[in-house]
């Protein structure tokens, strides 16, 4: 506890968010929701497809997306690890953080396994399983699920 | 601008909304998950524009755009709500008009392939490589998109601009 | 109905259960259009983004209205935005006194959304470009 106490009370924290300039805490906070956009648009579409929205289109022609999402999370990472260090102490303790990081998680998880169910998998059909598609389904709820936990958690902030 | 948002903040409809506290971050959440539906969908097609997914229809791809419209009309949904509880945030904001203006340079490019390209991008040689045009509306529907979003999430720090 | 259309039923659904337990600290908890100016004492500085924040201790005394005697919170804008209306990191400090004028909670409590602070000298450091209609409705002892 001590060591996140030590990481919002860091030199860094108070330049970081102290700092009158757009590159700072601005940029960062945009460059968190331009990796929002392109790793949540980019599962919301492959798993919108996994539930047959533009079923046309073969399941193995969209494996182009995922190096979209592992971009659009290594963003998020990065910025969101910069955001967590300047608040450490209040969100390791904060239930909706852990709410969000649980969703993103899972999220993840059952993205891999779907990708290796119905698009991996040798002789996977276009026309995906009740399995694939419950999992589809959950994936794009646990995103939803990220994406209001992450703005929640500017209104239940500890005691600002 | 700053008497017109006082007087709209002063109507029953706006105080009504705006009363009920829940529908403000409830806006915000809805905001953000049409964008991702937006810039997925829309993204998709315009990828597909610029070349990548050869092979694969454009038609077909298409099919996956009522999502996308899904995401923007929610998005001009809650931004319609945004500005009738708060107008006073967005009229003199100098950011908030960049981000309607590349609103409006998004919808002339997606009508613009609308009416003039996509004849020719439903019929064309689905093996065959994307015309340049193409390219450069998928580009520029790319580009627009994101610089809406930079401009909305830069809007509390950028703010007027002044 | 369609799977598509149950997912995108469900995921609106989702937002807007889960975002009805919002609400504590947002700035549509504040009566946007009431100004009110309070005078204390600076108990805590944050200059911070996203919202600069500070709390201020309102003691008894004559000409004080005794419903303000407490510790308010009081919530700015980003520091870019404040910095911009002439606000800095000095600007106040603890122990510093403070005359501010915001717009307080709807459901009473001690929380105030910052509209501008009064400086010695009778200047107003505005935490954003909106400007009042010059109505302060209640003071806290401080002559208008």
């Amino acid at each position: 506890m001590a060591f996140f106490r030590s990481l919002q009370d860091s030199a860094f924290t108070e330049w970081f968010l102290g700092s009158d300039s757009i590159w700072t805490y601005p940029t960062v906070l945009t460059l968190h929701t331009v990796g929002m956009a392109i790793l949540v648009g980019a599962s919301f579409v492959i798993h919108l497809r996994v539930l047959q929205v533009a079923r046309d289109v073969p399941l193995r022609r969209l494996l182009p997306l995922y190096r979209f999402i592992w971009i659009g999370f290594a963003i998020n990472l990065l910025s969101g690890l910069i955001l967590f260090v300047t608040e450490a102490a209040d969100r390791i303790a904060d239930p909706v953080f852990a709410v969000k990081m649980a969703s993103i998680a899972a999220a993840l998880w059952l993205g891999v396994i779907v990708k290796r169910r119905a698009i991996d998998r040798p002789g996977a059909p276009d026309v995906t399983t009740g399995l694939s598609r419950s999992m589809a389904a959950a994936s794009i709820a646990l995103w939803t699920i990220a994406i209001v936990a992450g703005r929640l958690m500017a209104y239940l902030k500890s005691a600002a | 601008m700053l008497e017109f948002a006082a007087w709209v903040e002063s109507t029953p409809i706006s105080k009504t909304l705006f009363g009920m506290s829940w529908l403000w971050p409830a806006c915000e959440s809805l905001h953000f998950i049409g964008l991702c539906l937006l810039i997925g969908g829309a993204g998709l097609l315009d990828l597909r524009l610029m070349g990548m997914f050869r092979g694969v229809p454009i038609r077909h791809i298409k099919a996956m755009m009522p999502w996308a419209i899904g995401g923007f009309l929610i998005n001009a949904g809650t931004g319609a709500l945004f500005l009738l509880m708060q107008p006073h945030l967005y009229l003199s904001s100098a950011v908030w008009w960049s981000k309607v203006a590349f609103i409006v340079v998004a919808a002339a490019n997606a009508l613009f392939f609308e009416t003039r390209l996509a004849p020719s991008a439903l019929s064309m040689d689905d093996n065959a490589d994307t015309p340049r045009v193409m390219k450069v509306v998928g580009a520029c529907s790319l580009v627009s998109w994101f610089a809406v979003l930079y401009c909305g999430r830069m809007l509390p720090y950028l703010g007027t601009g002044n | 109905m369609k799977t598509s259309t149950r997912v995108g039923l469900a995921v609106v659904g989702l937002a807007l259960a889960s975002v009805s337990v919002a609400a504590h600290h947002s700035f549509a908890m504040f009566e946007m259009d009431k100004n009110v100016e309070y005078q204390g004492v600076v108990s805590e500085w944050k200059w911070q983004n996203p919202h600069v924040h500070l709390t201020v201790d309102i003691k008894p005394a004559p000409g004080i209205d005794p419903q303000t005697v407490g510790r308010w919170d009081v919530e700015g804008g980003s520091v870019n935005i404040m910095s911009r209306q002439g606000w800095t990191r000095t600007s106040y400090k603890v122990g510093d006194p403070i005359r501010l004028v915001g717009h307080p909670m709807k459901d009473g409590s001690k929380g105030i959304s910052l509209f501008y602070s009064i400086r010695p000298d009778g200047t107003r450091l505005y935490h954003d470009i909106a400007r009042p209609k010059d109505d302060v409705k209640k003071t806290s002892g401080v002559l208008p």
